[in-house]
């Protein structure tokens, strides 16, 4: 490995970024170069420098802070809690309703069908152009060759 | 120490539990607080921008997608906020930093803790000379102790560009703190 590129390893060697092979040949090229063993033991100590920093905490009071603005806002009428939204089985329970009153509108809406085409029969031409409610008629006059026609017919 | 479960928060949070929302803020607030102050460099702003951070993660939690981590998701609002901050109010991290240090809430100085400050204070000094990525970069990884990987999903970016900022930070740093190491 040459050197420019064991030393673009040191920093995820530090933070245990590196995978085993990779891992392996840094260690092997650093215990050989006392170069790049100065570099890696200058970047080590930059790391620890942090080990030492005191991590800072929130103040005291900040989550309290917190929920009391979010409640100011929405008593204002600020969009804060706009992302608030109904609990889960409220919005199944309108989608359920939803769905019912659709189902009961096609049902209706079936049963209107069905009682309007009932009150209709289909054209029967026989019938609508039979004569036979009438007094049959000679068979000579206009009328008596018309039964013959739907006779035919039929 | 027990894990945060981010499923069982969001489940509670999405039916309507609001001490759901509190629990994540108690959880993570030392943790937002703390990358505001080393961005923003002092305790007040950074008070501020925390708050700000998780209204803005209440505001946002129902669209949150749990194939991410909750924990970078609120790291994305933190750093974004604190970048927002930066460009409203043009502080600098150099200016502010050491005077504030000293009025950092529930900090006692003891005598025996005079070198770790000036050690702390130095640092500060070094990472508000870096640049705004590398700076935030290197917080990220060595004030708030994220993975390469978690880095990489805060800030949007490759792993291979996480690598390479932090080796360029840590050399700019070595320059700068000499004489603490």
């Amino acid at each position: 490995m040459t050197c420019k590129s064991v030393r673009e390893m040191i920093s995820p060697y530090i933070d245990e970024a590196l995978e085993p092979a990779g891992r392996d040949a840094f260690i092997s090229h650093i215990k050989e170069c006392s170069e790049c063993r100065m570099r890696y033991e200058e970047i080590r100590g930059i790391h620890a420098l942090f080990a030492g920093v005191e991590r800072d905490r929130a103040p005291a009071g900040c989550s309290s802070k917190v929920m009391a603005s979010l409640k100011a806002e929405q008593e204002a009428g600020m969009p804060a809690f706009a992302s608030f939204k109904a609990p889960l089985f409220l919005k199944f329970a309108e989608a359920a309703f939803a769905v019912v009153i659709a189902i009961i509108g096609i049902i209706s809406g079936n049963i209107l069908m069905m009682n309007s085409h009932t009150s209709e029969r289909p054209p029967v031409i026989e019938e609508s152009l039979s004569l036979d409610v009438f007094d049959p008629l000679p068979p000579d006059t206009i009328g008596g060759a018309y039964i013959v026609m739907t006779e035919v017919r039929r | 120490m027990k894990k945060f479960d981010d499923i069982d928060l969001l489940r509670r949070f999405k039916n309507g539990d609001l001490s759901a929302f509190e629990d994540l803020v108690i959880e993570f607030q030392d943790k937002i607080f703390s990358l505001c102050r080393y961005m923003l460099g002092n305790a007040r702003d950074a008070e501020d921008a925390a708050q700000d951070v998780f209204i803005k993660a209440y505001q946002k939690l129902n669209d949150f997608r749990p194939n991410a981590s909750l924990y970078t998701w609120l790291y994305r609002i933190g750093v974004n906020t604190c970048l927002d901050y930066k460009r409203k109010s043009f502080l600098r991290l150099l200016n502010h930093s050491e005077s504030k240090i000293n009025s950092l809430p529930g900090k006692s100085t003891p005598e025996d803790d005079y070198r770790s400050k000036e050690t702390s204070m130095a640092i500060n000094r070094a990472l508000a000379g870096l640049p705004e990525k590398l700076r935030i970069t290197i917080v990220l990884r060595e004030i708030e102790l994220l993975s390469y990987e978690e880095i990489a999903e805060v800030l949007n970016t490759s792993v291979g560009t996480v690598k390479s900022r932090i080796s360029r930070a840590r050399e700019l740093l070595k320059t700068a703190l000499k004489s603490e190491i």
